[in-house]
C-alpha cells in the first residue's frame, strides 16, 4: 500500500523531471515540493470568514443592502499567504533547476510586501524579511545559472530561511482552519437559536437543512487544512533531510528516504477544488 | 527574548484552547439543552459559547499579525492554567462550577489581551481554583 501510494504520489512529478541530472531523487523531492506550494488555494480563506462573520453578526438584516462588511484586510492577508506560498515554490523551482533537470515552469517571483503597517494588517520585519531573502535567491539561482556543485552551498545557505517561512506558512493555515472551526460553531449557535424561537415545523425544517449545508462546507475546509498542513510537515521533513545529507546526497538511503516523501507530499496535496471566493 | 513566529504560533496554541473550551460548552448545551432551558441557564452558556469563541477570534487574529508579545513571559505560568481549562471541560457534570470555570477562563484571556501581568497572574490562581472545585467532582487532581 505505501508502496502503491508512493508510486502513485510520484507520477505527477515525476513526468516533468525529462532532463538528465546527477541527482535526480533531490530534483524529485523539489519538485513535487514546488508544484505542491504553486496550487495552493486556500479551503477557507480569510475573506470567507470575515464576510460569514459579518454576516452572523448582522443577521437578520432588513435587506442585502444594509449589510455592510469590509473584508479588504482580510482579503490582503490571503494575498500574502498565496504569496508566500508562490515564493516557497519559486525556491524549490530554483533548487529543481540547480540540480541540472530541465527548466520546469518558474512563476516569476512576485516581489513581497515590505515590513510595516497596511491599515490594520502588520507585517513584521522578520516575516517581511525571510520571504524577501528567499523570492531574491530564487530569481538569482534561475537567472545567473549557477553549476550544479553549487547545490549544497545553497541547500545549506538558505535552509534555515526556509524552514522558518513553512512554520509561518503552517501556522496561518491553522489559524485559517480555526477560523473555520469557530464560525461552524457559530453558525450552529446562530442556527440553534433561531430554531428555538421558530414558529412551527417547516421554518426548523429549513433552518437545519441550511445548517447541514454550510457545516458540510465548513467540514470540508476544515480537512483541506489538514491535508494542506500534512504537505508542509512533509515538505519540512524532506528539507531536513535535504540538509542533513547535503555532504552524500547520493546515499542509498537517503535516496529512498526522499522519494518516499515526495511521493507522500504529492498524495498530501489536496485535490478539492476550493469552495472560496475570497481569493 | 522569544521570536515573531514563537509569539505568533503560542498566540495560536491559545485560539486552540479556546476554541477547544467553546466546543466543549457546546457540548455540553447540545447533551443538556431541555434542562438548562428550564433552569434558565441556556442563555448563559450560550453566551459563554460566543465569548470563548470570540477570544479564540482574538487570539488568531493577533497570531495573523505576529502582533502578540509576552509567549516567554506568559507561557510558564499560562501553561498549568490552560492545562486545567482543557481537563476541566472535558467531562463537564456540575453546572455552577463550570460556570466559575469559565468564567475565570474568559477573566484570563482578558488579561492576557490587556498584557496585564498581575491580572493574568489573578487570573490563572482562579482557573486553577476553579477547575480543582471541578475536579473534586470528576476525580481529576
Amino acid at each position: 500500500m505505501k508502496a502503491l501510494k508512493t508510486f502513485a504520489g510520484l507520477f505527477a512529478c515525476v513526468i516533468f523531471l525529462s532532463g538528465c541530472t546527477s541527482f535526480k531523487q533531490v530534483a524529485t523531492f523539489t519538485s513535487c515540493s514546488q508544484q505542491s506550494l504553486r496550487g495552493v488555494t486556500l479551503p477557507y480563506s480569510g475573506y470567507k470568514f470575515c464576510e460569514d462573520s459579518c454576516f452572523i453578526r448582522q443577521a437578520p438584516v432588513r435587506n442585502l443592502y444594509a449589510l455592510k462588511c469590509d473584508c479588504r484586510r482580510d482579503s490582503l492577508r490571503d494575498t500574502i499567504i498565496l504569496n508566500e506560498c508562490a515564493t516557497l515554490s519559486s525556491y524549490y523551482a530554483a533548487l529543481t533547476n540547480l540540480t541540472g533537470a530541465s527548466p520546469i515552469d518558474f512563476a516569476p517571483v512576485a516581489k513581497s510586501l515590505s515590513a510595516g503597517k497596511y491599515g490594520s494588517i502588520t507585517i513584521t520585519n522578520n516575516e517581511a524579511g525571510i520571504f524577501n531573502k528567499l523570492a531574491i535567491a530564487a530569481t538569482t539561482l534561475v537567472t545567473l545559472e549557477y553549476k550544479s556543485r553549487k547545490l549544497r552551498e545553497f541547500i545549506t545557505e538558505y535552509d534555515p530561511r526556509v524552514q522558518e517561512a513553512i512554520g509561518i506558512l503552517k501556522n496561518q493555515l491553522v489559524n485559517l482552519q480555526l477560523d473555520a472551526t469557530n464560525i461552524s460553531r457559530e453558525y450552529k449557535y446562530t442556527i440553534r437559536s433561531a430554531i428555538d424561537s421558530a414558529s412551527d415545523k417547516g421554518e426548523r425544517l429549513l433552518l437545519v437543512a441550511m445548517y447541514q449545508q454550510k457545516k458540510a462546507q465548513l467540514d470540508e475546509a476544515w480537512s483541506g487544512y489538514e491535508s494542506l498542513k500534512d504537505m508542509l510537515d512533509k515538505i519540512l521533513e524532506g528539507e531536513k533531510m535535504l540538509v542533513q545529507n547535503t555532504a552524500d546526497l547520493k546515499n542509498k538511503t537517503f535516496i529512498k528516504s526522499i522519494m518516499d516523501i515526495a511521493g507522500d507530499i504529492n498524495y498530501s496535496t489536496p485535490k478539492t477544488k476550493s469552495t472560496s471566493d475570497g481569493q | 527574548m522569544a521570536s515573531d513566529i514563537s509569539n505568533a504560533q503560542f498566540a495560536t496554541q491559545l485560539a486552540k484552547i479556546y476554541s477547544d473550551a467553546a466546543d466543549q460548552v457546546d457540548a455540553f448545551i447540545d447533551a443538556n439543552h431541555d434542562s438548562l432551558q428550564q433552569s434558565e441557564d441556556l442563555s448563559t452558556f450560550e453566551g459563554f459559547e460566543q465569548q470563548l469563541t470570540h477570544y479564540s477570534e482574538q487570539f488568531t487574529d493577533l497570531s495573523n499579525n505576529m502582533l502578540f508579545t509576552g509567549a516567554e513571559d506568559c507561557f510558564g505560568q499560562l501553561s498549568d492554567a490552560t492545562a486545567s481549562i482543557q481537563q476541566a471541560l472535558v467531562h463537564i457534570k456540575d453546572v455552577n462550577k463550570t460556570i466559575n470555570i469559565v468564567a475565570a477562563s474568559l477573566t484570563l484571556a482578558e488579561n492576557i489581551l490587556e498584557f496585564d501581568v498581575k491580572g493574568i497572574a489573578t487570573s490563572i490562581v482562579g482557573v486553577i481554583n476553579a477547575a480543582k472545585a471541578q475536579g473534586d467532582d470528576t476525580g481529576n487532581h
